[in-house]
């Protein structure tokens, strides 16, 4: 006679109920890694975006003076020449640099179209400013100062207008990201919640028995929330690889498009943490949410 | 050491099933339980393994209130008492093994202890031979065998049995009579719920009769006690 190990008491974890909770959770967690990973690559985009621009100004000398009519090109370097020596000399003005024509054309080609000769149209001068500090609103005011010292109808682009439509854009992204996480867990929280609610039903009868003998509420409670979190825990595990995997199919699929705008999908390696972190954070409250249904439901019983 | 005092028990807004039923069972008493079918031998049952509290009256187990205990007071009464079902309740994925050391584990016995008393258990009840078979595969005689040995295994104060012998042969039904008849020399309470009158006949127990729901209270019966002196 030999006695094999003893099993677990009460459920039998490779019935419909399970198969059905492990399905959910490997979907949800599919999603919510997806969400997240979309977040994290927006974030990283938003501070690449800031980053790129919050240092910088771009100063116009407009191609025509405050009464419309067309300045020469020696005016136009007169002007520039001018302005470059004074930001220069700017305390807190790390690099000045004027763009020539050819880099202005370029810039206003995809307005113009290709077909469309800029040799004779009349072009503003831009220089880029680049600054030690960002946001430094002191620095900011003096270079608008001088430029308009030397050119009154010269704008002092600081970026900030559009800086902050893209901050605005960029979090509302990210808050629907957060969301659809959010609400993903959520619905695999209800799903487990109800798919316990449906196992307990199924189980009534080994329940009622389990209870005849003396088993408490914890008892009952923690053969269930085991084999739930068994469960759940596999395929959080499971679902969040799976998201990864599509993660890095699109990330190779983005990166075959050329687009400076649009980096590829990538975040910082410490937020990779929270690859590890979801299916831990699903498989918690999955926990506390088969916890609390079955007690409840055993709460009813004499 | 049981006490039911003008007990009455009904289902939602039902009729009363049971009726002022008024007992007493001292520690170490083994009645039968009889009566037609409907009579509420299995609503006495529920009250008694506490399956249902009564919706009226007093029932008082090992000196508690089980009304006005707490539940986790009713969980210790609970593993004080044996059950055998008619329909014996064994769980159908777990081995005969499990389902003995069920009652052991809820209590929290260690695995050696669990170990040793359920393979002695089942070698009392003859079946040692089939100690990892799942129920599914045993004859209905093997499964009450099973379910007697889980309800005995933790060594209950009460045993309650529900038709015990109901499907097994002669030689093993009096052979597990002999078993509940050396459990009650031992001090276990036992009510056994029957409809086996020659069982009855031949085991000299007093009765509780319940019939429309009113029960009574029977010595044991007089043709058996005139065997029993001769």
């Amino acid at each position: 006679m030999i006695l094999r190990p003893a099993k677990k008491m009460l459920l039998n974890s490779g019935d419909d109920g399970t198969r059905f909770i492990m399905l959910v959770v490997v979907m949800m967690s599919v999603l919510s890694t997806l969400a997240v990973g979309g977040a994290l690559t927006l974030a990283h985009l938003r501070s690449t975006w800031v980053d790129a621009v919050a240092g910088h100004i771009t100063i116009e000398i407009p191609a025509s003076d405050g009464q419309g009519l067309v300045r020469s090109p020696d005016t136009l370097h007169e002007k520039a020449t001018a302005a470059y020596a004074a930001l220069s000399s700017t305390p807190g003005v790390t690099r000045v640099d004027i763009l020539d024509r050819r880099d202005v054309e370029k810039l206003v080609s995809p307005w113009l179209g290709e077909a469309v000769s800029t040799n004779d149209m009349p072009l503003p001068v831009l220089i880029g400013v680049t600054l030690s500090a960002p946001n430094d609103e002191a620095l900011t005011q003096s270079i608008r100062s001088k430029v308009s010292a030397i050119d009154p109808p010269s704008i002092v682009e600081t970026h900030q207008s559009w800086l902050a439509d893209l901050r605005r854009f960029s979090l509302i992204l990210l808050l629907a990201a957060g969301g659809m996480a959010t609400i993903t867990i959520a619905c695999c929280i209800v799903a487990v919640a109800g798919a316990v609610a449906a196992r307990l039903s199924e189980h009534q009868n080994d329940i009622d028995l389990l209870h005849v003998m003396g088993a408490t509420d914890a008892y009952i409670g923690q053969e269930f929330v085991d084999s739930v979190v068994r469960s759940v825990g596999g395929a959080a595990v499971i679902g969040t690889v799976l998201g990864l995997i599509f993660i890095k199919i699109g990330a190779a699929v983005a990166g075959e498009i050329q687009n400076a705008m649009l980096p590829a999908m990538a975040w910082k390696m410490a937020d990779n943490l929270w690859f590890l972190i979801l299916p831990a954070l699903v498989t918690l409250l999955c926990y506390f949410a088969a916890r609390f249904t079955v007690l409840r439901s055993l709460g009813t019983m004499p | 050491m049981i006490q039911f005092e003008h007990v009455g028990l009904r289902y939602d807004v039902g009729p009363e099933i049971l009726t002022d039923v008024t007992f007493t069972l001292e520690q170490g008493a083994f009645h039968f339980l009889s009566g037609p079918s409907g009579a509420g031998k299995t609503s006495l049952m529920k009250l008694l393994y506490l399956g249902h509290l009564p919706t009226r009256g007093v029932v008082s187990m090992f000196g508690q209130d089980v009304v006005t205990a707490t539940r986790e007071q009713r969980m210790m009464i609970r593993q004080r008492i044996g059950v055998v079902f008619q329909d014996f309740r064994l769980l159908p994925h777990l081995s005969a093994f499990d389902n003995v050391a069920l009652p052991l584990r809820i209590m929290g016995k260690k695995p050696h202890e669990v170990r040793n008393a359920v393979t002695e258990i089942l070698e009392w009840v003859g079946l040692a031979e089939h100690i990892n078979a799942k129920p599914s595969i045993l004859s209905g005689g093997q499964q009450q065998r099973i379910a007697i040995a889980r309800a005995v295994i933790g060594k209950p104060r009460l045993l309650l049995a529900d038709e015990p012998t109901g499907n097994l042969d002669d030689v093993i039904g009096y052979r597990i009579m002999s078993l509940f008849e050396q459990l009650n020399r031992m001090g276990t309470t036992i009510v056994i719920a029957t409809h086996n009158q020659q069982m009855m006949d031949h085991f000299n127990h007093p009765r509780l009769t319940l019939d429309k729901g009113h029960l009574a209270v029977l010595p044991p019966s007089p043709k058996a006690r005139l065997k029993e002196a001769f």
